[in-house]
């Protein structure tokens, strides 16, 4: 298994009631699988991904990836344990606006402390299709080319799982439909494991297998 | 370090904001530096101008000659001296048609004065700055003008000091040189040589011996410093040792005053370039958050994050601070060239090394640890926000937030103990600010709580503004703040000026003593009026005036009571000298000229005899300090052999630049009219032309009577006095320019940070006039209530700084606070709506991508 | 040890061998602040001394310190006037200084310090007067003519007459305060002794 869970469990706590937004969730995800997690807004989809990801810590619950217990981990482990390891992309992009396109790709190599950054940068973006625009800023893209820049920012580690929030949520169809392709030929190629957050049930059929959250619980 | 580049990278490619920052920046902190340059320009001419008094920097004075000994300690403690001597005597001088006077003869030899000049008047009215190396040469003499007559001698005539004849060479037309001794008769200026010839110092002799010195090398504090060194190491009871600030008591009382207020001017200075920098800090901060969302996304650790974005806080307050030093030198020049007409006294050229180190300190130091609490607060930011779109607000706050606000604050005070070279003002200073900065937090807290509250208005951008402001709290609060407390600074000067102004004010010149009368006995106060009439001139504030000993305080044995602290110094050891004495009483129905109650009830009028109660005595405030009354005291006085006691009932101050004679210890009518006693009396300004035959008459028609002519010591003081009001009125001015530098650089900042509003109003399709008004509503109404309240606070702060500092009345000036919140709201409402008629031009998409 | 016993013995030889007067005596000290005792205390200036000194022999003794500090001549009448209300029977004058250190005319302080002595000595008081000179820098000249005052005073009123009230102490660095001028404690018991014979004389 590249990720396990157990038990893992979130909860809110708003006004006086407690709201379980992650509830005794147990995953079991292989090597190189396509995973797709719908659910409707609300569901406590994103809460998981945060969770999965590190980014916020559970309640309850383990994780473990690649055979390490995050659940467990400082911040400082899991800060260089996601630099390595895991590689994210952001419906809203976040990239950094004063930064070019090879410069944002260059930020994640150099966080994780790589070598030979510019070219492993220049040639990640290659493989987005954007050799030719990595001096730009992100304002000076389009919404496709800056969800590229960001994949391309999520698998300039070779991370083993590449997670996805709604990545083509805020692009329209026919890019959506280029940058969603990418990121699947991308993660078959490389052999990745990719864990996809949509309510595009279409989308969600692309992938191998498909997870149902509702009120927090695993279908 | 090599992630730090990225963190370089964000500033230049966001140029502009990083210029708009730094330019705001060095401005707060250049309108320190301006505000430096001229206190200590100030600072430097007024205390040249006391040195004048003196003619020297410090000096050793004794009725004996000052011995070899203890000049080689001054010059062992200061190698870099030049040195006059000078010896004071009284002594009966005669004319050439024997009329004599007694006259106040001053040996100097041919280096004295150091500061200043001896103007003298030649025979033909020729006014010339006199050469003292002239006196050493030849037996000459130099005489005050009033000698003229009194000894009955022109210019070329000779007169008779002692046992040898001195040629008048000159009139002395004016001399600033106050010495030790009295002003009680007419000055001579003689060559020291020549002081042998006379054979007056002998055994038995009384003179003031003084030895002057000029330090080029020393600084003032240095000078005080010396001073105190030079205390310690002559120990001789003889021995008078004082600076030009102490040589008179009068400047030395207005150069204190001048040394507080330019303290308080550099703190409120300093606060104000603080408060500044933490807006600016603090608003580029928060916007940072976002990104460190991202980096911890991407893997970066906490502490590097921390660690770089410190280093580039640092690196934008030492460019901020650079530059602002950079403004201050390019500045002077312009400073020199627009003020050399109006200024009264020189610009300071330079910097003081100080300033400089301040400047960096605060840029530097100061911008991270302003950052503080939002850099302990990164532990808590949850990256996991970056997945969703619904919020900004990425800090949930501990109490290490609050804690972390400590270390700028002991910064700050430590900075303006520094600053102000006072323990004391620095820490009032700071616990006042604080409170008032709590306070305004508060009231702005609820003031936006009200706002929610009121009913919607029928005007469309003021609801939005309304709406707004209180929905952005922080934000609300930290423009309401910064706004507030500049306004509570830039005011607060004005006020203490006005307290200082009214406690240095000097009465109209009819009101000013040119002569003080006294030893005048009971029935020559008749002749004394009709002399007067007869000259047209009041007799003012004439006293009675009875010698008495006090005996008991509250049946204590008055003279075995302990003063309070044990550590004898010179000054406590007169104290204890002074328990011993006599004092002089008087009686008065009502106040007297400058006088007011501070403490206690009036009196309740003539004392009744056939009463049970005690007579009512009122005391000087600063004496009943220095010889530990209180109201409700019971005094029991011996006057000449007959016991009165009397009941404290009110403590009053003296304003001393009425000049008026006054006394420690009043009775209320009824109870010493009996008592021997003598009057005295003064005379305002007269005209020259009478001056000297009232003088005349009064010796002749009253011979006992001593009258001395205090004028010209009035004048100097007067002129002082004038230098340091238009130093105040100067210095308020300029702190009120460097205030609105920093609520500039406030409001243009906060003005474009909100062009995504705009943008995004503007793609609503609302009507550019309805956005302008938007954003006019919004920051008027914030600057209108934070400025009422800023100075509101102001006015507190200033009441306790008058009181508690100056020990001064407090004088409420009205016409500052309300210039300054016009101005205030007039310069808000300009560059809200420069800077958003400026976006409105721009395409809203524009602004949008902008913000990403 | 030996100049110990033998005052000791005279203080015995006085007290046992003289009988305490019972008359009531009552002096009063007319004078500026060298009477009054200026930056000394009370007990060390020399009229309380002389007191202290006086009162173990004379049981119905009063001394008035009438000492008040700045004052000249010309308040001498109007102090007697008031001082005679308590019947004194000796009155000490020591007054002037100040008319000569700040140079008024001194025909004046002749006349002031003659109406006094005239005022006392119609009420059958009798005076002590004492000498005062000024500080050697006020010219020979007018020294002189200040101390003739009180030689002339004494001699045309024959009055006991103290020539010099400071003597042995003006000048002596040791002996006065570091103003030069007033005397300091020491200063008053050389006064004290300088005093005490002649008060004793008239008693």
């Amino acid at each position: 298994m590249i990720l396990k869970t157990s038990n893992l469990l979130k909860t809110f706590t708003q006004g006086s009631s407690q709201i379980h937004a992650v509830n005794n969730v147990n995953l079991n995800i292989k090597p190189g699988e396509t995973i797709a997690i719908t659910g409707k807004s609300g569901s406590g989809k994103t809460t998981l991904l945060s969770l999965l990801t590190g980014l916020d810590s559970a309640t309850s619950g383990e994780i473990d990836i690649l055979g390490c217990k995050i659940t467990k981990m400082s911040e400082k482990e899991l800060g260089s344990f996601r630099a390595d390891n895991i590689g994210i992309v952001f419906q809203q992009f976040h990239l950094m606006p004063h930064l070019t396109a090879l410069e944002n790709v260059s930020l994640a190599l150099e966080i994780a402390g790589a070598n030979n950054i510019a070219e492993k940068a220049t040639l990640a973006l290659e493989t987005v299709g954007l050799k030719e625009r990595i001096n730009h800023l992100p304002s000076e893209l389009s919404g496709g080319e800056n969800q590229r820049v960001a994949i391309a920012r999520a698998i300039v580690n070779n991370p083993k799982i590449l997670f996805a929030d709604e990545p083509s949520g805020n692009l329209d169809n026919v890019t959506g439909e280029t940058v969603m392709n990418l990121l699947f030929d991308l993660t078959k190629k490389n052999n990745m494991t990719l864990i996809l957050v949509t309510h595009d049930q279409q989308l969600a059929l692309r992938c191998d297998r498909q997870i149902n959250i509702i009120n927090g619980i695993i279908q | 370090m090599r992630l730090f580049k990225y963190f370089i990278l964000q500033l230049f490619n966001n140029r502009n904001f990083t210029i708009l920052f730094i330019l705001n920046l060095s401005f707060g902190l250049c309108s320190f530096v301006t505000l430096d340059i001229f206190k200590s320009s100030i600072n430097y001419s007024l205390k040249s101008r006391s040195k004048v008094l003196l003619g020297a920097d410090f000096g050793l004075s004794a009725r004996r000659p000052i011995t070899d000994k203890e000049i080689e300690s001054i010059n062992e403690a200061e190698t870099n001296n030049l040195r006059t001597t000078m010896v004071e005597i009284f002594s009966m001088v005669a004319g050439p048609s024997s009329k004599s006077k007694l006259v106040q003869i001053k040996a100097i030899d041919g280096s004295f004065p150091f500061y200043g000049e001896i103007k003298l008047k030649s025979n033909t009215n020729e006014i010339y700055n006199g050469s003292t190396k002239n006196l050493t040469i030849d037996r000459k003499v130099w005489i005050y003008p009033e000698l003229l007559t009194l000894l009955d001698v022109k210019i070329g005539q000779k007169i008779k000091i002692g046992q040898s004849e001195f040629l008048v060479d000159a009139i002395v037309e004016s001399d600033n040189a106050e010495g030790v001794s009295t002003t009680m008769a007419p000055r001579v200026y003689i060559g020291l040589p020549y002081v042998k010839d006379t054979e007056l110092l002998k055994f038995g002799s009384v003179a003031w011996y003084t030895q002057l010195f000029k330090f080029p090398m020393l600084s003032n504090s240095q000078l005080d410093e010396f001073k105190d060194s030079i205390e310690k190491a002559l120990t001789s009871p003889e021995l008078k040792i004082y600076t030009h600030e102490n040589v008179s008591e009068q400047s030395a009382r207005i150069l204190k005053y001048l040394n507080d207020f330019l303290g308080l001017v550099s703190i409120a200075a300093l606060f104000l370039a603080a408060i500044g920098g933490a807006f600016l800090f603090r608003s580029y901060l928060f916007k940072q958050l976002k990104f460190f969302g991202v980096y911890l996304s991407l893997g970066m650790s906490l502490k590097k994050i921390i660690f770089n974005q410190t280093l580039q806080l640092l690196l934008l307050g030492s460019i901020g601070s650079i530059l602002a030093i950079l403004f201050g030198y390019l500045l002077t020049p312009f400073l020199d060239f627009f003020t050399k007409d109006i200024l009264p006294f020189a610009l300071q050229k330079s910097i003081e090394p100080k300033t400089l180190g301040l400047i960096l300190l605060l840029g530097c130091i100061g911008s991270v640890l302003i950052g503080l609490p939002l850099i302990t607060q990164l532990n808590n930011i949850k990256p996991s926000i970056l997945f969703s779109s619904k919020s900004n607000n990425l800090l949930t706050k501990n109490a290490w937030y609050w804690v972390a606000f400590i270390p700028g604050l002991i910064f700050l005070w430590v900075l303006s103990v520094w600053q102000s070279n006072s323990w004391q003002t620095g820490t009032l200073f700071t616990f006042l600010f604080l409170g008032a900065g709590v306070i305004i937090s508060v009231v702005a807290y609820l003031f936006l709580k009200l706002l929610n509250i009121l009913p919607s208005s029928k005007t469309l951008s003021l609801n939005w503004a309304i709406r707004d402001l209180s929905r952005f709290p922080l934000a609300s609060i930290s423009i309401f703040l910064s706004i507030g407390l500049g306004m509570l600074l830039l005011n607060l000067i004005p006020q203490i000026k006005a307290s200082i102004n009214y406690e240095l004010s000097m009465p109209k010149d009819s009101k000013l003593p040119s002569f003080f009368i006294f030893d005048i006995q009971e029935e020559q106060l008749d002749p004394l009026i009709k002399i007067s009439k007869d000259f047209k001139v009041n007799l003012n504030q004439t006293s009675p005036m009875v010698r008495a000993r006090l005996l008991t305080v509250n049946n204590k044995e008055f003279s075995k009571m302990k003063l309070k602290n044990k550590t004898a110094t010179r000054e406590e050891e007169r104290q204890q000298q002074s328990r011993n004495r006599g004092y002089n009483l008087s009686y008065r129905e009502d106040l007297g000229i400058g006088e007011t109650i501070i403490e206690g009830r009036a009196f309740s009028g003539t004392y009744d005899e056939s009463g049970s109660e005690l007579p009512e005595i009122s005391v000087e405030k600063r004496f009943s300090k220095r010889v530990g009354l209180k109201i409700g005291d019971i005094l029991e006085f011996d006057i000449q052999g007959v016991n009165i006691k009397g009941k404290v009932i009110n403590l009053r101050k003296v304003r001393w630049t009425t000049f008026q004679p006054n006394f420690f210890i009043q009775f209320q009518p009824g109870v010493l009219e009996q008592a021997p006693k003598t009057f005295l009396s003064s005379i305002p300004k007269l005209n020259p032309s009478i001056k000297q035959s009232f003088q005349d008459e009064v010796v002749k028609i009253l011979p006992n009577v001593s009258i001395i002519d205090v004028s010209r010591l009035v004048e100097r003081i007067k002129k002082i006095i004038d230098h340091m009001s238009f130093a105040l009125q100067f210095m308020t001015i300029i702190c009120l320019i460097a205030g609105f530098l920093v609520l500039f650089s406030i409001a243009n900042y906060q003005a474009r940070q909100r062009s995504s509003d705009i943008a995004l109003l503007k793609s609503l399709g609302s009507p550019f006039k309805t956005i302008q008004s938007y954003f006019l509503w919004q920051f008027g109404l914030l600057t209108f209530f934070a400025g009422i309240f800023g100075v509101g606070l102001c006015f507190i702060m200033s009441y306790f700084m008058s009181k508690l500092l100056f020990d001064s009345n407090w004088i409420l000036d009205i016409k500052t606070p309300a210039l300054s919140i016009t101005l205030l709201i007039l310069v808000s409402m300009a560059i809200t709506s420069i800077a958003t008629s400026q976006f409105l031009r721009i395409k809203p998409t524009k602004l949008l991508d902008n913000q990403s | 040890m030996f100049i110990k016993f033998i005052s000791l013995l005279l203080f015995f030889t006085i007290n046992t061998f003289c009988f305490a007067d019972n008359k009531p005596h009552k002096i009063i000290f007319l004078g500026d602040s060298l009477t009054e005792g200026y930056g000394v205390s009370f007990d060390e200036s020399f009229p309380r001394l002389i007191e202290n000194k006086l009162k173990t022999k004379f049981k119905d003794l009063t001394i008035v310190n009438a000492g008040s500090s700045g004052s000249t001549s010309a308040s001498a009448v109007k102090r007697v006037k008031w001082l005679i209300k308590s019947k004194p029977t000796i009155l000490f004058i020591a007054l002037g200084a100040n008319d000569g250190l700040r140079g008024l005319n001194l025909k004046q302080t002749e006349k002031n310090l003659q109406d006094a002595i005239s005022l006392a000595t119609s009420n059958n008081i009798k005076v002590i007067l004492a000498g005062v000179r000024l500080p050697s820098n006020y010219g020979v000249k007018f020294r002189k003519q200040f101390e003739d005052i009180y030689i002339n005073l004494a001699k045309n009123n024959s009055l006991t007459f103290i020539p010099y009230l400071l003597k042995d102490v003006a000048g002596i660095k040791e002996l006065n305060q570091s103003d030069r001028i007033h005397p300091n404690k020491e200063g008053h018991k050389v006064i004290f002794k300088t005093v005490l014979p002649y008060i004793e004389k008239l008693l």
